[in-house]
């Protein structure tokens, strides 16, 4: 080989060798469920491993429609099939990614010029071959900071499925709330649909007065358009659960569970909650993750405050005529103007927030899970309170009302409307038993380690009493 | 002349007053066939009585006792030829009927309290002891005694306080039929049940004694159904009446044996209503009244009696005609047992399948009323516990809506007391029937069509005729 052609390649090759020596890329790895989310939900126990993606999603999710879908069952749908999840999902891969370009050096540069002398007969030669030697201190820095962003996405999206779980609970029961609602109401129409009928009838007879008709009539009237509202609440909170289980219009035919499930008999363990949900917190780690990365990136930009670039390498060159002349290269930025103290402040400033913002994400924990305790401790109450004492009177009421009915001492009209008023207890009752299953929810997600979205409150309105009758009877 | 002596103007002067009307003892009886004064001043109207004291009046020697259905006679004892006897004004508990009781206030245990039975002459003592919460006094309606006597409180003598005893000390200068009842707080005392009847025998009766003597106290309650306390601010919405406290068919029939010169007297302590009391089978006289007797020739025939609230009235009859007679005020609304008033008018109206539908809602509703009322046996459906609404009666022909201020008057052949003989034994055809279809044609009687409404109503819904299991089977043959 010609000898003035191998020297330069010699000094390529050896630092080439150099460069061999920086540490490789990981292979990249599949994606699997964040541990923590998979502390505290027993089902993502069996998906431990990695969720089932693909064809075993279908037929998983098949599976779990073909009964009647509980919370629970509905919580494993959206997990397995909530395209918004399986967006997030993707994230880790995004940051994995970009953790392994944080462990790569820059490649580095080759330079040749080649000038033809105005005769032609020679030419100048230039190469040169340089390496941005600054990055080999920053690499450890840099991966500091892509590792620390890795765990804030991972965090972030075991978050994500723990907001999704919740949301899709908190769907569900207000989907099962106002079928139970839209079946009361229904009740209620009835009852008003006999009492104007029979209106009718004694109207009919030549008993009734057409003013005390039209009295019956209004009222009647009015239970229908209000059963009305409780058919499109259906409609409306069915669509929030099929948004929620990732299904499109009417593709899968899919039935819940008819009733609200009943309180448990013992009520949530509710001691040491503020600690149980600092420790659990996704929030509070991804914050602290946060301050991590800021502070990987301070160092980055103290190490180049005062070499914001250091480019070392090796250049030859060749005169015509002459032989190569080769030897090191140095290129460097002088930081006269910009000495990145701009940066630097910068960055603080960026630290300081992070570390306020980690202590204000505390503090909100702290709140949030006192407040849904106080809730669920409240709605647990009223509940009792209704099923031990409300509902029961009101089966005794109905009773004597009927009695007194059976006696001639009041007439059918007040009978049903007495009717009417043991159905409006009932809703009530039910929606006690939606904020109950709400405020649950609520607590047991923040215990779980997800501060809630919005303020925890229940999809449902509370109920209005409907229509009041105006027991017409008299003479 | 000789010398006129002042000594034989004293003496002229006490043999003119020897034959004075005081000396010679004229009374104020109003049965008396003794001199009555003319145009002197009138004399205390129990004067005579107190100048002659009377042995005090026995049963049976002086007078037949009277009867007093589902109550009884005051006791009494005699001490110093006075006879003595003991009221106790106090909360009660009565069985008002079966299915209805109430906590209210009377007399020794019961409301109406119980008959003071004595003979016109008899000097009386009685004690009244009040162990009510509230003050009290006892007034004897119609009776002509000393003003301090009247038991008025406030204006004859201070109330009787509770836990006091009061001493009431007259004569009885007239016969007849009276009655008592507390003069404080006349409104809410009387309106709970604080009367009594009061019979005063004569002391030279005329004529035979009656054969039978009865005596009955008629009443009118507020009582809301459930409850067992009587409201007696109401003033017209009254749902219980009563005869001697009972309401039908808890009342006591009277009987008689046919032949029997009954009696019957009738006090009306009612707080609002006079009560036209019928009697079926009989035109009767009405020969007294808390005034005084009836001359013949002014006697007012009737079938049926008005008794004006706080008055008396006395019938006779003779017990020729034999059965079971009800006796009843005429008042329609009277012969109901608590009727309530809140309820739409139901007469005529076709339910469909209305029932149906609302027992969806209701299990066991019926629609009631379409046909009238209906007895609450008839029912079999459950009221609001200590109510009697609609109960109605059994009889031997069926079920019957009726009830209140009903009783029966029973002749018959051989009737040797007041015990309740039983039905009557009706005689081999002389019971109405249904018409046979050759008795229809040979009287040439043709029979309408029935309306298909009436019809429908008629039958009834299906629900009732599964209930009428047990009970009677209403239909068109009853």
């Amino acid at each position: 080989m010609n000898s003035r052609v191998s020297f330069p390649l010699i000094w390529l090759s050896m630092f080439s060798m150099l460069l061999g020596c920086a540490p490789r890329s990981t292979t990249m790895i599949s994606s699997t469920v964040p541990r923590e989310a998979l502390r505290q939900n027993d089902f993502l126990d069996d998906f431990g491993k990695g969720l089932p993606s693909g064809p075993s999603v279908q037929g998983t999710v098949e599976g779990l429609v073909e009964g009647d879908l509980t919370a629970e069952t509905a919580s494993q749908i959206a997990v397995l099939n909530s395209p918004h999840l399986k967006s997030v999902y993707e994230e880790i891969g995004i940051a994995r990614a970009d953790l392994v370009q944080a462990g790569l050096l820059k490649n580095p540069i080759f330079d040749g010029e080649v000038k033809v002398t105005e005769m032609g007969e020679d030419a100048v030669l230039e190469m040169a071959l340089k390496q941005d030697f600054l990055d080999f201190s920053l690499i450890p820095l840099k991966k500091r900071m892509a590792q620390a962003e890795l765990e804030k996405t991972r965090l972030r999206v075991a978050g994500e499925i723990l907001s999704t779980i919740a949301s899709t609970k908190r769907a569900f029961y207000s989907l099962q709330a106002s079928e139970q609602e839209l079946e009361m109401m229904k009740q209620v129409q009835e009852a008003l649909e006999a009492s104007f009928q029979m209106g009718e009838q004694i109207h009919e007879a030549g008993n009734l007065t057409d003013l005390d008709l039209m009295n019956q009539k209004a009222l009647f009237e009015q239970s229908k358009i209000d059963m009305e509202a409780a058919e499109l609440a259906v409609l409306e909170n069915r669509q929030n659960l099929n948004r929620q289980l990732g299904f499109a219009e009417d593709e899968i035919d899919w039935s819940a569970e008819p009733r609200l499930p009943d309180p448990p008999d013992l009520e949530m363990d509710t001691t040491d909650l503020v600690q149980t949900a600092l420790a659990n917190s996704l929030d509070l780690k991804m914050d602290w993750y946060e301050t991590r990365m800021i502070a990987a990136r301070l160092g980055i930009t103290k190490i180049k405050a005062p070499l914001p670039e250091l480019m070392l390498g090796v250049a030859s060159e060749r005169e015509p005529g002459n032989e190569w002349s080769v030897g090191p290269s140095i290129g460097l930025q002088i930081p006269i103007f910009d000495q990145g103290q701009a940066r630097i402040a910068r960055n603080n400033a960026e630290l300081q927030r992070a570390w306020h913002q980690y202590k204000a994400t505390a503090v909100e924990i702290v709140s949030q899970v006192k407040s849904a305790k106080y809730r669920l401790e409240a709605s647990r109450s009223r509940l009792d309170q209704y099923q031990n004492v409300m509902l029961p009177l009101f089966q005794d009421i109905m009773d004597q009302t009927q009695k007194r009915y059976n006696g001639m001492l009041l007439g059918v009209f007040q009978l049903l409307e007495t009717k009417r008023q043991q159905i409006d207890t009932e809703r009530k009752y039910i929606f006690e038993l939606l904020q109950y299953w709400t405020a649950r929810t609520d607590l047991e997600t923040i215990l779980t380690g997800k501060l809630a979205g919005a303020s925890g409150g229940p999809a449902m309105e509370s109920p209005s009493t409907s229509v009041a009758a105006s027991g017409n009877g008299g003479h | 002349m000789s010398e006129f002596k002042p000594i034989t103007f004293l003496i002229l002067w006490m043999i003119g007053g020897f034959f004075s009307p005081v000396a010679t003892g004229q009374d104020q009886g109003q049965s008396d066939q003794r001199a009555d004064s003319e145009g002197k001043t009138p004399e205390i109207p129990w004067a005579y009585w107190e100048e002659n004291p009377q042995p005090p009046g026995e049963p049976g020697r002086d007078y037949t006792p009277v009867y007093t259905p589902n109550g009884e006679t005051l006791s009494w004892k005699v001490v110093d030829g006075v006879k003595v006897f003991h009221l106790i004004a106090e909360p009660v508990r009565e069985e008002v009927v079966e299915g209805l009781t109430i906590d209210t206030w009377g007399y020794n245990g019961g409301t109406p309290g119980p008959t003071i039975e004595v003979v016109q002459g008899d000097r009386v003592r009685i004690y009244v002891t009040n162990n009510l919460p509230a003050e009290t006094s006892v007034h004897w309606h119609g009776i002509i005694l000393p003003c301090g006597m009247d038991g008025v409180s406030g204006l004859t003598q201070p109330s009787i306080k509770p836990g006091e005893t009061f001493r009431y000390e007259f004569i009885f200068p007239d016969a007849g039929t009276f009655m008592y009842h507390p003069h404080f707080d006349s409104m809410t005392q009387e309106g709970m049940g604080m009367t009594g009847m009061i019979v005063v025998h004569p002391r030279d009766p005329e004529g035979p004694r009656p054969d039978r003597d009865f005596v009955l106290m008629l009443h009118e309650w507020f009582i809301e159904p459930g409850t067992r306390r009587p409201f007696a601010v109401e003033n017209s919405d009254f749902n219980v009446l009563t005869i001697n406290g009972k309401a039908f068919p808890g009342t006591h029939p009277l009987v008689a044996e046919l032949g029997d010169r009954v009696r019957i007297r009738i006090g009306n302590l009612s707080a609002m209503d006079h009560h036209p009391i019928h009697l079926h089978g009989y035109a009767f006289d009405v020969v007294e009244t808390d005034g005084g007797k009836i001359p013949p020739e002014g006697r007012w025939p009737e079938t049926t009696v008005l008794v004006q609230v706080g008055s008396v009235r006395v019938i006779e009859l003779t017990a020729d005609n034999p059965g079971d007679w009800i006796m009843h005020c005429h008042m329609t609304h009277h012969t109901m047992n608590q009727m309530g008033h809140d309820v739409p008018n139901m007469v005529g109206v076709d339910v469909g399948n209305l029932d149906k539908k609302i027992q969806k809602l209701v299990p066991g509703y019926m629609s009631m009323g379409q046909k009238g009322m209906m007895p609450l046996q008839r029912m079999g459906m459950t009221v609001p516990d200590n109510s009697i609404p609609m109960l109605g009666f059994e009889g031997q022909f069926g079920l019957t809506v009726l009830g209140g201020m009903v009783t029966v008057l029973k002749v018959r052949e051989e009737a040797p007391t007041y015990d309740d003989p039983g039905p009557y034994q009706f005689p081999e055809g002389t019971v109405a029937r249904t018409a046979t279809q050759e008795e229809l044609k040979a009287d040439g009687i043709s029979v309408p069509k029935m309306l298909e409404s009436s019809r429908n109503l008629s039958g009834g819904s299906s629900l009732m005729q599964g209930q009428m299991g047990q009970h009677h089977m209403m239909s068109q043959d009853d």
